[in-house]
């Protein structure tokens, strides 16, 4: 084929400029760190690793709320141990008291600790949380689940939470734990030995000792729920992060660039484009007119 | 003494013959670099006759050319240009879809995340309000982007408006010179009707043939006249009253042809593929993706009530069409002034049960996009995805083409192009002729003064 002196420059100028594309392309990949940037790079792998961040973000975002039911969980366990202490302590004094020692005196005086300790109950049975919502009340959160004679006017609506794709968990407790369907009314239960008390009635101060005996186990039932439920949290965010990491891997697998490589690549293509730019004036001083 | 004048003669035309052989080494060095230029030929003839009447005679230069190859290069630049068109405008429709803030399906994402945290927390206001917003920023999402497709919807209809002025003016230069040639044969009138022909090719396509009268006929694909002869057709850029977008006729006196969809080559077919197909098809799917989260979400919403214990309100606003939906997506007005009206709740129930939201939430799982066959997520990843692969694949389709057109300009150039050492080559051997024949005709006349002389 007959070659002119015009097609060797204008074939070596092509050459130049795919040396130069290919020289900017792993350049560009080595110094964003990506060898996917755009859906046209590669289609297939752009898109799962697109998938893979919506899983990640959306398991980001779950892993909010988790954090968010843990502390409201907290709170709640707070709350059931003041509740619990106040049961046993005034179980304990049920006991001092139901003996034959005490005068109406002394119980008189224990029915004011005794109220002080219903005060307390009540105060933590009737904990709100960050934002103003009552955390034992079942869906009604705008209102004090419990009143004041220790009365329960809350629901038995709990509330589930996402512990994992397609998987949730109960994160609430309705303040129905600590109420007859779950056993005794417990707060009653504290305040009718207060009144027991002031009243020297002892049968009555007797038969509170058996109610704050099912009283506690009750409470100490409510605990273990919310630590039972705390725990699959805490376990959700634990294999949440695992999820994340895993997805973290895998996009960084189909898109990130491999430094090394792309280094290699760089390198060669660099000698190709100096070969091709010495090529360039080689053929200048060829294809110049000779006198 | 009436040889030797002859002999005169014909050292003349000898003489003349190789300063035309100068001339022509000259010319095509000179034009060494000029697009299109095919080397030129001297046509030297030997004259028939006893060698006191011989000698040469001179024809009209000759061009180096070959018509099959000129019109394997007109095709070949009608689909290089076409993919040159489109292939561009794909992959800045797939950064305007992708970038320009967080895309769509992370914006939903996000809504979700926001989602997640009211289940948790189902009464906190702060926590509605940024769930709102994110809902917000989802419908902001789908205007920008329904916006970024029309725009640049429109910048091809601009485009393809701008070429088909050029189409019209490219015709008629190629009529022009199909006068010039039919008056004067001249190599370089030749020259600038093939580079005329190849520049209407990378407009329109077409099919460009030299008619036994030797004029240049171009024809459209549908049998659309562009060129016969020494007349042209306009090619009319009108806008649809419907659509706006400008509709292409070619136009002949009274005769109009519609060939918007007809065309199969060059930048206007390239540009017409990109505004009425893929771009087209871009904005269908935003639309239907946009219809698909507002039915879906309100379906849900509506079933469900906010913290007032009030049901059947919509998150967002309904959208009266499918065309135009994501230009409109908006959130319902009451719901973005009130946090409240978020339906996170079952009905009756009190504002710390968080049914609704986990409602809300299930919505990532289903397949509620696609006529049923995606989720909403997968649905907005595969808009951008569809882009990108088709931007794939105007990519390769480029390479491709300009393989092929390279490798044709490499036989044009091995066939008509200058070789600089050739015509030097040719020079010296003229220049060398030039000399023989001035001693001959030196000779001659010596003889002839001799004989004078000696009358």
């Amino acid at each position: 084929m007959r070659i002119t002196g015009h097609h060797m420059m204008a074939t070596h100028a092509k050459n130049v400029a795919a040396a130069q594309e290919d020289v900017a392309r792993l350049a560009d990949q080595i110094s964003s760190g990506r060898a996917v940037r755009r859906a046209s790079d590669d289609p297939v792998a752009w898109a799962q690793a697109r998938r893979d961040e919506l899983r990640a973000t959306l398991s980001r975002g779950r892993g909010d709320g988790l954090a968010l039911a843990n502390d409201q969980l907290a709170e709640t366990e707070r709350a059931l141990t003041t509740i619990g202490n106040a049961v046993a302590e005034g179980r304990a004094l049920a006991i001092q008291a139901a003996n034959d020692s005490y005068g109406p005196i002394q119980r008189a005086m224990l029915a004011t600790h005794v109220n002080g300790l219903f005060e307390l109950a009540l105060s933590a049975a009737n904990t709100q949380d960050a934002s103003g919502a009552y955390l034992l009340a079942g869906s009604l959160s705008a209102t004090a689940p419990f009143d004041a004679t220790g009365a329960y006017v809350g629901d038995a609506s709990v509330r589930d939470v996402e512990t994992s794709e397609g998987a949730r968990g109960a994160a609430s407790l309705a303040g129905t734990s600590l109420t007859a369907a779950s056993g005794i009314d417990v707060l009653p239960a504290l305040r009718a030995l207060a009144t027991a008390l002031a009243a020297n009635d002892r049968p009555n101060i007797s038969l509170a000792i058996a109610a704050l005996t099912d009283g506690n186990e009750q409470v100490s039932a409510a605990r273990a729920e919310i630590g039972a439920m705390a725990s699959v949290v805490r376990e959700a965010d634990l294999g949440r992060g695992a999820l994340e990491d895993r997805l973290a891997a895998r996009i960084s697998d189909m898109v990130d660039v491999d430094v090394v490589a792309a280094a290699t690549e760089l390198a060669q293509g660099s000698h190709v484009l100096e070969a091709a730019q010495l090529v360039g004036a080689k053929l200048t001083a060829l294809l110049s007119p000779r006198r | 003494m009436s040889s030797l004048l002859s002999l005169l003669g014909l050292g003349a035309a000898g003489l003349s013959a190789q300063h035309a052989g100068v001339a022509v080494a000259s010319n095509n060095a000179a034009n060494v670099n000029s697009p299109g230029y095919s080397r030129q030929r001297l046509d030297l003839r030997a004259e028939i006759g006893p060698p006191t009447l011989g000698g040469v005679r001179t024809g009209r230069p000759e061009r180096w050319h070959d018509e099959l190859l000129s019109r394997r290069e007109r095709e070949s630049d009608a689909g290089r240009a076409q993919a040159q068109a489109f292939a561009p405008a794909m992959l800045d429709l797939e950064a305007r879809l992708d970038g320009g803030g967080p895309p769509l399906d992370r914006r939903l994402a996000t809504l979700w995340a926001g989602l997640e945290r009211v289940a948790a927390m189902p009464s906190d206001s702060l926590v509605r309000a940024a769930a709102i917003a994110a809902a917000a920023d989802l419908a902001a999402g789908f205007r920008e982007r329904a916006e970024a497709v029309a725009a640049a919807r429109a910048e091809a209809d601009t485009r393809i408006r701008d070429q088909a002025t050029a189409v019209t003016t490219a015709a008629a230069e190629l009529a022009e010179l199909n006068r010039q040639h039919a008056i004067s044969p001249d190599p370089v009138i030749a020259d600038r009707r093939d580079q005329a022909g190849r520049k209407l090719a990378e407009l329109v396509g077409g099919t460009g043939r030299i008619d036994s009268d030797g004029h240049v006929h171009w024809t459209l694909p549908d049998g659309a006249v562009l060129v016969d002869g020494t007349r042209s057709a306009r090619l009319e850029a009108t806008p649809d009253p419907v659509t706006g977008w400008h509709q292409l006729t070619v136009v002949d006196g009274s005769s109009r042809r519609d060939v918007t969809t007809s065309l199969t080559g060059g930048s206007l077919a390239g540009e017409l593929a990109f505004r009425d197909g893929d771009g087209a098809a871009a904005a269908g799917a935003l639309d239907q993706l946009a219809v698909d989260v507002a039915t879906a979400w309100n379906n849900v919403h509506r079933a469900h009530a906010g913290t007032d214990g009030v049901s059947g309100r919509d998150l967002f606003v309904p959208p009266t069409a499918t065309a135009g939906a994501a230009a409109n997506f908006a959130v319902d007005p009451g719901v973005a002034a009130d946090p409240t009206r978020l339906a996170t709740a079952t009905p009756g129930a009190g504002p710390g049960d968080n049914a609704g939201a986990l409602a809300m939430l299930g919505l990532r799982d289903q397949r509620v996009a696609g006529g049923g066959t995606q989720t909403l997520g997968d649905a907005a990843i595969d808009i951008v995805g569809r882009v990108g692969r088709r931007g794939a694949e105007a990519k390769a389709e480029v390479d491709r083409t300009t393989l092929i057109s390279d490798h044709l300009g490499d036989l044009r150039a091995a066939l008509s192009g200058v070789d600089i050492d050739e015509e030097l080559s040719n020079l010296a051997q003229f220049q060398h002729g030039a000399e023989a024949m001035t001693r001959f005709i030196a000779t001659v006349d010596g003889l002839l003064s001799d004989l004078l002389q000696r009358l």
